[in-house]
C-alpha cells in the first residue's frame, strides 16, 4: 500500500497521498490552508478563480493548485513572497468591481471574499475609478435572486447544474469585463436544486428569495436538525434568530443520507414553523372554538377519548411527521390505555397489507438496505417511484452514480419519469397490471429465453455487480397490491441473493411509524384494528364516531370528498398539530397545540432506518408543547400516568420496547444519528407476514 | 398616613397625606452605600459642581436604619444580592429605590455567572437610570422623577419576583 | 525583558536543576521557563534568592486552562527584581483530574492570595497553603468559573421579538441558580464568618475579653464593597482578615467570550477610578502580542492621559481618605479638579469615566481641538490646588495624629507581599514600574519617584502628594512634544481603515467590516506589560489563539496584592486606624474582585 503513495513537500512538510489527489487536498490533509474559490470537492476542478495559486519548484510559473495533482518528489510552497503577492494580486482584481454592498449583504461575516482579504489580500485600494454597474438583484428563478456585480466567476453554481443537478439552467455570458452568470432566454431557473447553489457561492452574488435579509449571520444560532419535508433523513442545520424565529435552513453534510445537498422544497419549506401556528389550546364551546387552559382542553380530550374507546368507536390517525418519540407514546397511549386497535398512520392504501410497505419488501426476500448503497451500485432499478420528485435528493444520488460510475439504471413505473433520461431502460406498466409487468420482468431476468419484449432489460441486469431496488409506495396503491408481493418475490429471486431494497416512504418519520407499529394490527382481544382508509369509511357509516387526530398529514391524500363526509359524520374531533389545517371545517372538541421539529427534541427514523436526532433550535411558540409530553398528561387525565417525564426517557422506553431500536442509546446518536437494526426488524416482519 | 380603613378618607386626612408627601419628597435621605463605578459618579453628584443639596437629597447616611432613597450604583454580584436584600429590609418605611446604572437596572455588559442581572430581582425598584455609569445629571434628574412619584402618590412597584402579575409601575429614564 | 535574558537565566537554571526545567518561547514572548511542578518550591526559592541577582518582589501566578490539552493548566509566575529592574516567567504545568501542585506562599508570602484565586476560579489545589478556601465566589458556589468547561452563564437578553416569552419565571438557570439561593441566604447558609468563628481556623479567640466585630461589605469607608473581620483586644486589632469577592463581576471570563476591541471596554471598569490607565496596560498587551507599534503621537498623548488618569484618581482617593478621617472640605475641592479633568476625558471619548479611549492600536481618535487649551489651563491652575489641599491637610495636627505611625508596614514586608504603587513607596522602596521597566518613552522624561521612610499612613499620604506634583511635570514635557501626526498605526489587519475610505474602496470595507464586527486577528502567543498605574502594578497577561477573542485575559491588579498586606498594616492598631488605613492603601474593589 506505502509504495502507492505519493510523498511531495509542501511548505517543508513531508505529505504521503494517493496519486490523483490535487494539491490543494494533499495540502489540506497537512493542514495547510490554501485559499480557493472555484475549487469544491464535489465538483470537477476548473482552475477559473486563480485563487489558489502556489510555487512549484521547477515550474516557470506560479501554477493552480487545484487542478495540480500531486506528483513524486514535488516541493510546493504555498506562503512565499511569490505565492503572497500572487494572491494579493488576485483579490485586487476580484474587488475591482465589487460592490460596496458588505453592510447590507447577507454573506457578509460569513464570506470567503472578506476572510481571504483580510488574510491575503491588500488592505488598501489603488483602483480609484468608477465600478462596473449592472442592475440587480435579477430575480432568475422563484427562488433564487443574482447580483452579477459580486459574481466573481468561480463557476460553482454553472457547474452545479452541469454535473450535479443535470438541469442545464445556468451558463456563463460574454467574455472578460462584461462576462456574467445568466439563464437562457426566456427560462427561469427553477431547478429544484438551485437553492444549493446559494450555499456554494462564495460571495454574496446567489441569495435564496424565500432567505434574503435573514439577518446578520453572527447574531445567528445554528443548531443541527433534519429535514422533514420527506423520508430522506437529511441532515440540516437550523439558523434562528433570538431563538424565536427559523431564519434559514443549510445542508449538513451526511454521507448516510443527503450527500450534502437539499432541495428547494425541504430548504425553503420551514415556513410552517413560523407562520400560521396554533398557539394555544381550544374546546369547543357553543359550536364555537375558544381558547382554554391546557388543563381544560386535556381534561376535556381525555373525556372524548375515554368515552369512544369505550365504546370502541375511537379512530386515532397519527402524523409520520412526528418524532418517534411522541409517535410511540400516541401508541402506547392507544394500545396500553385506550386499547383502541384502530391506529394508522396514513390514509391512503388501497389494500391493507401494503400498508407496511417494508414488511412487504422484506418478505419478498430482499436485503434492506441503505442509501448509501446506490453509491457502490452497479444496477439501479426503481419501481413505482418517482424519485425527483419524491426524494430529491436522492434522485442527485442516482445521477451521480449514473453519470460518474456509470451504473445502470432502470425505470419501472407507470409513465416516463425525469429519471427515465438516464435510464438505460424504462419499463411501463398500464394502471392495475402493476403486479404483472413485474412479474415479467422478474421472468426476464431469471432467464434469457423468455422473450416478452424485456430481453434487454433482462440482459442488463443479470450483468454481475451489487443490485439496488428502490420500491415505492405507488405499487402499494395498486388494487393487486396483494399480487404485487409474488412478483416481488420473483423479482428477489431473479436478481439474486443479496440485493439490495430501499422502501421509499413518503414522510419524514413514515419509517419510524412502521417501526413502532402505528398501523392496525391483528389483536387477540379486539380483532383486527381498521386502516386509515377503513377508519373514513367507518366513520361515515357511523361505526367510527370519534377520531383523534394528531397533525393532518395522515389525511393528505385521502379522497377530500370521503374525508369531508367523515368529518360531517364524526360525533368528536381532537385535534393534536401545529396548526389547524384549512380544509378542517367543523370544530374540533378540543385543539391540542403541538411543537415542530425546531422547537423540541427527538428523533426520526429515515426511509431506511438511520434513526437522527433532531435539536431543539427555538422556544416553543406560544403554549405549544411537544406531543409526548401531551400524551403524558392526557395518560394523566385518563388516570395511567406514564413514567417517562423527559424525552430522553421516552426514547429509552421506546429503544427498550420496539425490536428495531434496541441497543440505540440518546447520548451516542450524535449529530449524525445511528442505523437502526434494519435487518432484525425486517426478519421479525417477515416471520409476522408469514 | 391616612391607614384607617373605618374612616372614609376625607378632605383633612387628604392634605395631610398630601403635606406628608412633600415633606418625604423634599428631604430624601439616601443611603450612602456604593457598589461599584456608579458610585464615583455618586459621589460627583454630591460634591460641589452637581450638588444634590439642591433638591434636598444630600444627607447621606451610613446605616441603613437612618435612610430612606437606596441608590443602586453598580453592578450586584451574586455574593452581594442577598446583603443587599438584607440592608434594604433593615431600612425603615416608607423607602424608595433607585436602580442606577446598567449594572443595576439589567446587569450591563456583565451577562455572565457573577451578576444578577438586575437588582430588581432581589429588591424591588422605583427609578431606572440608564448610563454607564450615568451623569450626575441622569442621577439628579432621577431624583426629581422620584419626587414626583412621592408627591403624586403613585403605589409603590410590587416586587417583580413574588408579585409578577401586579406589572411594573417602575419607570426609566432616558437622558440624552 | 528579552528573550536572551530569559535564555541566560534558563541556562543556569539547566546547570542546576537539570532536565526539570525546559524553555518556552511561544511566539512574541519574552519567553518563560517551564519547571516539572514536582520542583516548584526549589525553583522558586532559587529564583529569588540567587537566579542572575534574585527576584524579590512576587508579581502574580495565574492560570490558563488548555482545555484539552495534556497537562491542562499552565501556571504561569511572574517575579519582578525591584533593584534589578526587570522580571521574568515561569510555568509549571499540572493536569486533570485532581490539578494540584506545591504552595510556594512561605517563599513569597505574596503567592497567598493569587494562589487562593486560582484554587477558586481554576480548583488547582496548592499543598502546604495555610489558609486555601475560595476567595471571590461565596464559600458554596460549585464549580470553577474560570475553567473553559464552565460557561459564562448569564441570562437571555429580552428584545421586543422575545419581550413576552422571557418572564422572569422562565428565565434559564443561571449556572449559580441553585447556588443563588435568595435573599434568605445569610440565614441559612453559613457564612465565612461564622466558619471562622466556628472553626476558628483563622481566628484565634480565646475568650478572654476579644471579640470578632463585622466591618462591611456595607461600610462606607470601606471604599466599596469590602468585608473586614476584626479580632479585637478592646480598642486593638489583633487580627484582620479581609473577606473579598463582594463585586466579582466575572470580566476575566466575560473577556475571553468577547473580542480584543471589547474586551477593552471593560478594563474601564476593573479599575474604575484609573480607566485610561487600564486601557493602556490591556492594549500594551495586546500591542505586544500582535506585535504592534502605535505612532508617536499616540504614544505621547497616552502618557499625557496616563498621568491625568493618575492625579483624578489621587485626588479620589483624598477626597475620601480625608472624608474618612472627618475632613469634608478636602472632598469638595478635590473633586473640582477632578471634574475639571473628566471633562477633558468626555471632550475626547465622549463620556466621563469609562472612556476606551486608548485601544490596541493607538487611541480611538484625535483630540479635539480645545483639549489642549483646556488641558493647559489645568495645568495652570493644579500647582496652586494641590498647595491649598496641603494647607488643609499635611501640617493639620488631627490629620497628623490619625496618620503618623498608624498602619505601618516595613519596606521588607512590602516587598515581600507584593504591594506596589505608592503604598510600597511609602515603605522607602524607589521602585515604580515607570523607571523600572519604562513604557511609553517613560525612560525619557524628567520625574523624580518620591519615596517615605516610615511606611505609615502619613507617607503614603506624601508620596501620592508628590506624585501628583510629578505627574503634572511629565504632563507638561509630554505637551511640549506633542506634534501633529496619526493617533492610531498604520496596520490596517489591526486598526480598521478611516470611515471616510469605506465608501469608495472594498479592501477598506471588507477591512472595516470584519475588524467592526468580527474583530482583529492577535496570533498564537503571550503578551504582557507591566504598567504603574495610581495604584501600583498593573499588567494583563493575554493569550492569544489566533482568534478574534483572547483566549485567557488576566488582570494582575495593585489593589489586590495591596490588600493582601493590610493585615499585616493592621496588626497592634486601634479599630479607628483602620479607617485610616484602608483609605491610605487606596484600594479600588472593582479591579479586586473584577
Amino acid at each position: 500500500m506505502s509504495e502507492e503513495l505519493v510523498t511531495l513537500t509542501i511548505d517543508g512538510v513531508t505529505v504521503r497521498t494517493a496519486p490523483g489527489t490535487l494539491l490543494v487536498e494533499a495540502a489540506a490533509q497537512a493542514g495547510i490552508l490554501i485559499p480557493v474559490y472555484c475549487y469544491h470537492p464535489k465538483l470537477a476542478p476548473v482552475g477559473a478563480c486563480r485563487m489558489c495559486l502556489v510555487e512549484v519548484e521547477g515550474a516557470p510559473k506560479l501554477i493552480a493548485s487545484c487542478t495540480t495533482p500531486v506528483r513524486e518528489g514535488m516541493v510546493v510552497y504555498t506562503d512565499n513572497q511569490r505565492v503572497k503577492k500572487a494572491r494579493e494580486g488576485i483579490l485586487e482584481f476580484l474587488l475591482v468591481h465589487h460592490p460596496l454592498d458588505c453592510p447590507v449583504c447577507d454573506k457578509g461575516g460569513e464570506c470567503p471574499l472578506q476572510d481571504f482579504t483580510y488574510q491575503f489580500g491588500p488592505s488598501r485600494s489603488r483602483f480609484r475609478y468608477p465600478k462596473r454597474h449592472w442592475d440587480k438583484p435579477l430575480q432568475i428563478g422563484p427562488n433564487i435572486l443574482l447580483d452579477r456585480e459580486r459574481c466573481i466567476m468561480c463557476f460553482r453554481c454553472v457547474r452545479f447544474c452541469e454535473e450535479i443537478s443535470h438541469h442545464r439552467q445556468l451558463g456563463v455570458f460574454r467574455r472578460g469585463n462584461n462576462q456574467e452568470i445568466g439563464t437562457f432566454p426566456g427560462q427561469p431557473f427553477d431547478s429544484r436544486f438551485a437553492g444549493n447553489t446559494i450555499e456554494l457561492c462564495p460571495v454574496g452574488a446567489l441569495t435564496g428569495a424565500p432567505t434574503r435579509f435573514f439577518g446578520r449571520t453572527w447574531e445567528v444560532g445554528h443548531t443541527p436538525s433534519v429535514c422533514t419535508g420527506c423520508s430522506t433523513g437529511c441532515n440540516i442545520r437550523v439558523d434562528t434568530r433570538h431563538g424565536s424565529e427559523v431564519v434559514r435552513l443549510w445542508s449538513r453534510e451526511n454521507p448516510a443520507t443527503d450527500d450534502g445537498w437539499l432541495c428547494d422544497p425541504g430548504r425553503f419549506g420551514y415556513g410552517f414553523v413560523n407562520e400560521g401556528r396554533l398557539e394555544e389550546p381550544l374546546v369547543e364551546s357553543g359550536g364555537q372554538s375558544v381558547s382554554a387552559t391546557w388543563q381544560q382542553a386535556i381534561a376535556r380530550a381525555g373525556a372524548v377519548l375515554e368515552q369512544h374507546a369505550k365504546a370502541g368507536t375511537l379512530g386515532i390517525l397519527a402524523s409520520p411527521r412526528m418524532t418517534s418519540e411522541e409517535l410511540f407514546s400516541v401508541s402506547k397511549l392507544a394500545r396500553t390505555v385506550l386499547k383502541v386497535p384502530h391506529l394508522d398512520h396514513t390514509a391512503r392504501y388501497v389494500h391493507p397489507a401494503a400498508v407496511d410497505l417494508r414488511a412487504f419488501a422484506a418478505s419478498a426476500g430482499f436485503t434492506p438496505g441503505t442509501l448509501r448503497d446506490i453509491q457502490d451500485a452497479r444496477q439501479i432499478i426503481t419501481i413505482g417511484v418517482d424519485l425527483s420528485r419524491e426524494q430529491p435528493v436522492t434522485d442527485l444520488r442516482v445521477k451521480k452514480a449514473v453519470t460518474q460510475r456509470g451504473a445502470h439504471l432502470v425505470v419501472v413505473d407507470a409513465e416516463e419519469l425525469e429519471l427515465s433520461a438516464f435510464s438505460r431502460h424504462t419499463v411501463l406498466w398500464q394502471p392495475g397490471d402493476e403486479a404483472a409487468t413485474v412479474m415479467s420482468l422478474a421472468n426476464a431476468v431469471a432467464s434469457p429465453s423468455e422473450a416478452n419484449g424485456m430481453r434487454a432489460v433482462g440482459e442488463l441486469l443479470r450483468q454481475e455487480g451489487p443490485k439496488v431496488v428502490l420500491l415505492g409506495w405507488r405499487i402499494g396503491e395498486s388494487p393487486d397490491a396483494g399480487r404485487i408481493g409474488e412478483s416481488l418475490a420473483a423479482l428477489a429471486q431473479a436478481l439474486g441473493p443479496g440485493t439490495r431494497c430501499v422502501t421509499i416512504l413518503r414522510h419524514c418519520n413514515s419509517r419510524g411509524a412502521l417501526d413502532l407499529g402505528i398501523y392496525p394490527a391483528e389483536d387477540p382481544v379486539s380483532g383486527r384494528g381498521m386502516s386509515g382508509e377503513e377508519m373514513l369509511r367507518a366513520a361515515c357509516e357511523g361505526r367510527i364516531r370519534a377520531l383523534w387526530l394528531v397533525g393532518e398529514e395522515p389525511l393528505q391524500d385521502a379522497d377530500p370528498g370521503l374525508v369531508r363526509r367523515a368529518m360531517d359524520n364524526l360525533e368528536a374531533l381532537v385535534f393534536q398539530g401545529w396548526s389547524l389545517p384549512s380544509w378542517l371545517e367543523r370544530v374540533p372538541d378540543a385543539a391540542l397545540p403541538s411543537t415542530t421539529f425546531a422547537e423540541m427534541d427527538g428523533t426520526f427514523t429515515n426511509t431506511h432506518g438511520r434513526v437522527q436526532r433532531i435539536f431543539r433550535a427555538i422556544r416553543p411558540k406560544g403554549k405549544s408543547r411537544p406531543g409526548w409530553d401531551i400524551v403524558n398528561d392526557l395518560a394523566q387525565a385518563l388516570g395511567h400516568p406514564f413514567e417517562s417525564r423527559t424525552v430522553e426517557a421516552v426514547f429509552e422506553e421506546m429503544c427498550a420496547a420496539t425490536p428495531a431500536y434496541r441497543g440505540l442509546a440518546w447520548n451516542a446518536l450524535g449529530v449524525a444519528g445511528r442505523e437502526s437494526q434494519a435487518d432484525s426488524a425486517a426478519a421479525a416482519a417477515a416471520a409476522a407476514q408469514g | 398616613m391616612a391607614n384607617s380603613h373605618d374612616v372614609v378618607p376625607g378632605v383633612v386626612f387628604s392634605t395631610v397625606d398630601k403635606v406628608a408627601r412633600w415633606a418625604q419628597s423634599s428631604s430624601l435621605w439616601p443611603f450612602a452605600f456604593g457598589l461599584a463605578c456608579c458610585a464615583i459618579e455618586m459621589m460627583s453628584t454630591v460634591a460641589g459642581r452637581f450638588d444634590i443639596a439642591r433638591f434636598g437629597a444630600e444627607v447621606f447616611r451610613a446605616s441603613p436604619r437612618q435612610a430612606d432613597l437606596m441608590i443602586v450604583a453598580g453592578r450586584v454580584s451574586m455574593k452581594m444580592g442577598p446583603v443587599i436584600k438584607r440592608l434594604y429590609d433593615q431600612m425603615p418605611d416608607p423607602k424608595w429605590v433607585i436602580a442606577m446604572g446598567a449594572c443595576s437596572s439589567c446587569g450591563g455588559v456583565f451577562n455572565n455567572y457573577a451578576i444578577i442581572q438586575g437588582v430588581d430581582k432581589v429588591i424591588p425598584v422605583d427609578v431606572y437610570v440608564p448610563g454607564c455609569p450615568p451623569n450626575p445629571d441622569a442621577l439628579l434628574y432621577a431624583v426629581t422623577r422620584l419626587q414626583e412619584k412621592i408627591r403624586s402618590g403613585e403605589a409603590r412597584p410590587g416586587h417583580r419576583i413574588l408579585e409578577p402579575a401586579a406589572g411594573s409601575l417602575s419607570e426609566s429614564i432616558h437622558t440624552s | 525583558m528579552e528573550f536572551e535574558q530569559t535564555r541566560r537565566i534558563f541556562e543556569k537554571a539547566r546547570e542546576r536543576f537539570g532536565e526539570d526545567v525546559s524553555l518556552s518561547d511561544r511566539p512574541n514572548t519574552e519567553g518563560s521557563i517551564v519547571v516539572e511542578p514536582s520542583r516548584i518550591r526549589d525553583f522558586t526559592r532559587w529564583v529569588r534568592d540567587e537566579a542572575d541577582g534574585g527576584f524579590d518582589f512576587f508579581g502574580e501566578v495565574c492560570a490558563t486552562d488548555f482545555l484539552g490539552r495534556s497537562p491542562r493548566f499552565d501556571l504561569t509566575y511572574t517575579v519582578y527584581s525591584t533593584t534589578a529592574n526587570r522580571h521574568l516567567h515561569y510555568k509549571t504545568r499540572v493536569d486533570d483530574p485532581d490539578p494540584q501542585v506545591d504552595s510556594v506562599v512561605d517563599i513569597y508570602p505574596g503567592a497567598g492570595w493569587h494562589e487562593r484565586e486560582i484554587f477558586d476560579m481554576f480548583g488547582v489545589r496548592f499543598n502546604g497553603h495555610p489558609d486555601l478556601r475560595r476567595i471571590l465566589m461565596p464559600e458554596h458556589w460549585r464549580g470553577h468559573p474560570l475553567r473553559k468547561d464552565y460557561p459564562l452563564g448569564g441570562e437571555e437578553v429580552q428584545f421586543s421579538s422575545n419581550f413576552a416569552d422571557i418572564t422572569p419565571q422562565t428565565l434559564p438557570p443561571a449556572p449559580g441558580e441553585d447556588i443563588f439561593l435568595g435573599w434568605d441566604v445569610l440565614e441559612t447558609q453559613p457564612s465565612s464568618y461564622t466558619q471562622l468563628l466556628e472553626s476558628g481556623a483563622e481566628l484565634e479567640h480565646d475568650g478572654e475579653g476579644r471579640m470578632v466585630i463585622n466591618m462591611g461589605p456595607q461600610h462606607p469607608s470601606t471604599h466599596g464593597v469590602l468585608r473586614l473581620l476584626l479580632e479585637l483586644d478592646g480598642e486593638n486589632v489583633v487580627k484582620a482578615v479581609p473577606d473579598i469577592g463582594f463585586l466579582h463581576t466575572g470580566i476575566e471570563k466575560t473577556g475571553e467570550s468577547l473580542n480584543y476591541q471589547q474586551a477593552l471596554t471593560l478594563t474601564d471598569r476593573m479599575d474604575y477610578l484609573s480607566p485610561m490607565g487600564n486601557n493602556l496596560a490591556f492594549s500594551l498587551s495586546v500591542e505586544k502580542l500582535i506585535g504592534l507599534e502605535p505612532p508617536e503621537r499616540a504614544t505621547v498623548l497616552r502618557v499625557i492621559f496616563a498621568e491625568l488618569t493618575r492625579i483624578q484618581s489621587h485626588l479620589v482617593w483624598l477626597g475620601t481618605h480625608a472624608l474618612d478621617l472627618g475632613a469634608m472640605s478636602a472632598f469638595f475641592y478635590c473633586f473640582r479638579e477632578r471634574d475639571q479633568i473628566l471633562d477633558m476625558f468626555e471632550m475626547v471619548s465622549g463620556v466621563r469615566m469609562m472612556t476606551s479611549y486608548i485601544c490596541p492600536g493607538g487611541l480611538r481618535e484625535d483630540v479635539t481641538d480645545d483639549f489642549v487649551p483646556a488641558l493647559e489651563r489645568f495645568l495652570k491652575v493644579f500647582p496652586d490646588r494641590l498647595g491649598e489641599y496641603e494647607t488643609l491637610l499635611t501640617r493639620n495636627p488631627i490629620w497628623l495624629e490619625r496618620t503618623q505611625g498608624v498602619g505601618k508596614i516595613s519596606a521588607e514586608d512590602a516587598v515581600a507581599y507584593g504591594v506596589s504603587g505608592a503604598s510600597l513607596r511609602g515603605s522607602g522602596v524607589r521602585w515604580d514600574v515607570r523607571k523600572a521597566e519604562p513604557y511609553c518613552g517613560y525612560e525619557t522624561y524628567d520625574f523624580e519617584v518620591p519615596v517615605g521612610t516610615n511606611g505609615d499612613v502619613y507617607d503614603r499620604y506624601l508620596c501620592r502628594i508628590e506624585e501628583m506634583r510629578q505627574s503634572h511635570r511629565i504632563i507638561r514635557q509630554a505637551l511640549s512634544r506633542l506634534q501633529p501626526g496619526p493617533v492610531q498605526a498604520e496596520e490596517r489587519k489591526v486598526v480598521p481603515p478611516p470611515k471616510s475610505e469605506i465608501g469608495q474602496s472594498m479592501e477598506s470595507l471588507i477591512h472595516h467590516f470584519l475588524i467592526t464586527t468580527i474583530g482583529f486577528v492577535a496570533p498564537p502567543g503571550e503578551g504582557h506589560v507591566p504598567t504603574e498605574t495610581g495604584r501600583g502594578l498593573l499588567s494583563f497577561y493575554i493569550v492569544g489563539d489566533g482568534s478574534p477573542k483572547p483566549y485567557r485575559m488576566r488582570a494582575r491588579t495593585p489593589s489586590f496584592a495591596n490588600l493582601q498586606a493590610l493585615p499585616r498594616m493592621l496588626e497592634g492598631c486601634l479599630v479607628a486606624d483602620a479607617v485610616a488605613t484602608i483609605g491610605s492603601i487606596d484600594i479600588v474593589l472593582g479591579e479586586i474582585d473584577r
